[in-house]
């Protein structure tokens, strides 16, 4: 029905009012397209709806957590306890509950995995754009730099770097971001190349608006949903990056938990008790596949070229 | 005189060679007036649009000729003053009116863009000004079209949402290029007595760029027709629909069926128009022209006057 309405044509007849278009609520915005297909994808939805429950779960820690994370008493009666109704997820090697641990390790797993996306989206973000638009030698130039830094492979630079700085978290943070930022980079530099070429570009030459804010404000706009789509992506890759960096000693650091570094203190204990690692696993694993679910929900949702009626 | 455009010339630098799109164009535009350029496509009337505001793109280039706009040179003034020029003195209408708008923004935010650029509107007056310019468009709703994406408008109310957007800052000159060619005949009409209708509310000169001679005959009082980009004739709207001097005017016109006789057969001009690349010698059109002779291939000829402030460049109609 709303379709008929969207697609009703409007007539201007010169000399005679303009026939009154069909009522706003008709319309269907992008965005509002968008949230319908991402809607339909029940997977995604899912995955979403998980996302929000593990940030809920994450910020409500200090409520929710059955137990203090850090606490340590009574170390032989507590330790390496099986899950049970005491202790869902059971105990670690100093007794303390994984269920509670696992709660704030997911603040610190989320938040790094956030924060470094933004640190890289914001970077690859202004580098590519600056590239794209500029052009000719400046782009040349650009683009040949970030064609030798990613010649060192990633997770060898985040190791050394990591090794080198002796990083808390903030500095874990920025050494991620800023090693992780060329694909945004080449993403918007790609897209702004194209939508350069646009006439709203030229008409807003046209109207003199100055360079900056025709990137600022037309060009970057129109690229922000395909880096939605990786920043998603990236954000689930950048959760599991921390995890295996804590996981080798290099990443966060006890007593700070994360689930990176409680499968590697369940790694010790494996065969006498299989929950230390397990349970923060499973949580590290369906984070990431939920992350990666919603970019591809979002990457269909998003996708112009899409068929809208398979969706609606 | 509000624009006098001197020996524009206007030239792309591709690898194939260097492409001569504007080349020594000269013309003035007077305070009110309506001038219209005419040619056929790829003739360089873009470009000539694109020079006045100095927004050639590359690897296009102004390589010689002054745009003086009430004495001011806009091709050699700074470009902080340039940007006040774009979109402040000089208005612009580009032709497709749903690719100069940016998809990503309501109507009237882009509107209110402008004003906030060149009048120093603060966000809320920009707005209700936004909103004031949609319905002296003629765009019924105003409020709610400015709350519009450009894709939820038609295209003759896309045009008319342009065109609030370059009549924003009260330009002393709007340029429309091809403002109707993208739009059906029946709404072309609404836009061409809106454009009149503007002109005379706001004062301001008009350049209209078309390669339809209905157009021009129903708006512009002064026609320049260009032919491989240069300007072969310079005359009044009515001097040139009923006596066209210059070959190919004479061609151009009699390829469209405007003139008194509606019996009088449709003649095509011979040929096509030629690659700029590689432009013959002399006067340009002498391979198509019907009159030509030696001296044509010498040297392209002149816009020499003519009597009744008329100009054209032909040495057989001076001769």
């Amino acid at each position: 029905m709303g379709d008929e309405l969207a697609d009703r044509a409007f007539i201007d007849v010169p000399g005679m009012p303009v026939e009154m278009g069909p009522p706003a609520q008709g319309f269907r915005t992008p965005w509002s397209i968008a949230q319908r297909r991402f809607v339909s994808n029940r997977l995604a939805v899912a995955a979403l709806i998980m996302i929000a429950l593990l940030s809920v779960a994450a910020l409500l820690a200090p409520i929710l957590a059955p137990y203090d994370p850090t606490a340590i008493e009574h170390v032989l009666q507590t330790r390496y306890l099986p899950p049970s109704w005491h202790h869902l997820f059971g105990t670690d090697e100093f007794g303390r509950d994984e269920l509670s641990r696992a709660l704030y390790g997911a603040r610190v797993s989320l938040a790094v995995g956030v924060l470094a996306m933004l640190v890289a989206v914001s970077v690859g973000t202004l580098y590519g754009a600056v590239a794209g638009y500029a052009g000719g030698w400046i782009d040349n130039l650009l683009m040949r730099a970030l064609d030798a830094f990613t010649a060192f492979p990633k997770f060898f630079l985040i190791l050394l770097l990591a090794g080198v700085f002796e990083a808390d978290i903030g500095v874990l943070i920025l050494i991620m971001g800023l090693t992780s930022w060329t694909d945004t980079a080449r993403l918007i530099r790609s897209e702004i190349l194209s939508l350069k070429q646009r006439q709203f570009v030229e008409a807003a030459h046209a109207i003199g608006l100055p360079d900056y804010l025709i990137v600022w404000r037309h060009l970057i706009p129109n690229a922000l949903s395909s880096v939605l789509v990786s920043a998603t992506l990236m954000v689930g890759g950048l959760i599991g990056t921390e995890a295996i960096l804590s996981f080798l000693g290099i990443g966060v650091h006890p007593p700070t938990m994360t689930w990176g570094n409680m499968i590697q203190a369940g790694q010790d204990a494996l065969f006498i008790a299989w929950w230390m690692a397990f349970f923060p696993g499973v949580l590290l694993a369906i984070t990431v596949l939920s992350f990666n679910l919603v970019s591809d929900g979002l990457r269909d949702a998003l996708d112009p070229k899409a068929l809208t009626r398979r969706y609606v | 005189m509000l624009l006098s455009v001197r020996n524009l010339t206007s030239y792309f630098f591709l690898d194939e060679g260097v492409l001569k799109a504007v080349d020594g164009v000269s013309f003035d535009i007077q305070e009110n007036e309506t001038v219209a350029l005419v040619g056929e496509s790829g003739c360089g009337k873009t470009i000539v649009a694109l020079s006045l505001i100095n927004l050639i793109p590359a690897p296009g280039r102004i390589i010689a000729g002054q745009v003086l706009l009430s004495g001011e040179d806009v091709v050699t003034t700074p470009k902080d003053r340039l940007r006040q020029i774009r979109g402040g003195e000089i208005g612009f209408v580009f032709q497709e009116p749903g690719s100069s708008l940016n998809p990503v923004y309501t109507v009237g935010h882009q509107i209110a863009e402008v004003l906030q650029t060149h009048r120093g509107l603060t966000r809320k007056e920009a707005d209700k000004e936004a909103v004031r310019l949609l319905g002296a468009t003629g765009i019924p709703d105003p409020e709610k079209r400015a709350k519009s994406y450009p894709f939820q408008l038609s295209g003759g109310m896309r045009q008319r949402a342009a065109i609030a957007m370059a009549i924003s800052t009260r330009p002393k000159l709007l340029i429309a290029d091809e403002p109707t060619t993208a739009l059906d005949v029946t709404v072309q009409a609404g836009i061409l007595d809106l454009l009149e209708e503007l002109q005379q509310q706001y004062g301001m000169a008009i350049l209209i760029i078309s390669h339809d001679l209905g157009v021009v005959a129903q708006i512009a009082q002064r026609v320049l027709v260009m032919y491989a980009g240069k300007l072969i004739e310079s005359a009044h709207v009515d001097a040139l629909f009923s006596s066209p001097k210059h070959p190919y005017a004479q061609g151009l016109l009699d390829s469209v069926r405007l003139r008194a006789d509606r019996n009088a057969p449709l003649r095509g001009i011979p040929g096509s128009v030629p690659d700029l690349l590689r432009l013959p010698g002399g006067c340009t059109f002498h391979p198509r022209c019907s009159v030509s002779d030696l001296s044509c291939r010498t040297q392209f000829p002149p816009m020499l006057p003519l009597a009744g402030d008329r100009s054209c460049a032909c040495y057989r109609v001076h001769q």
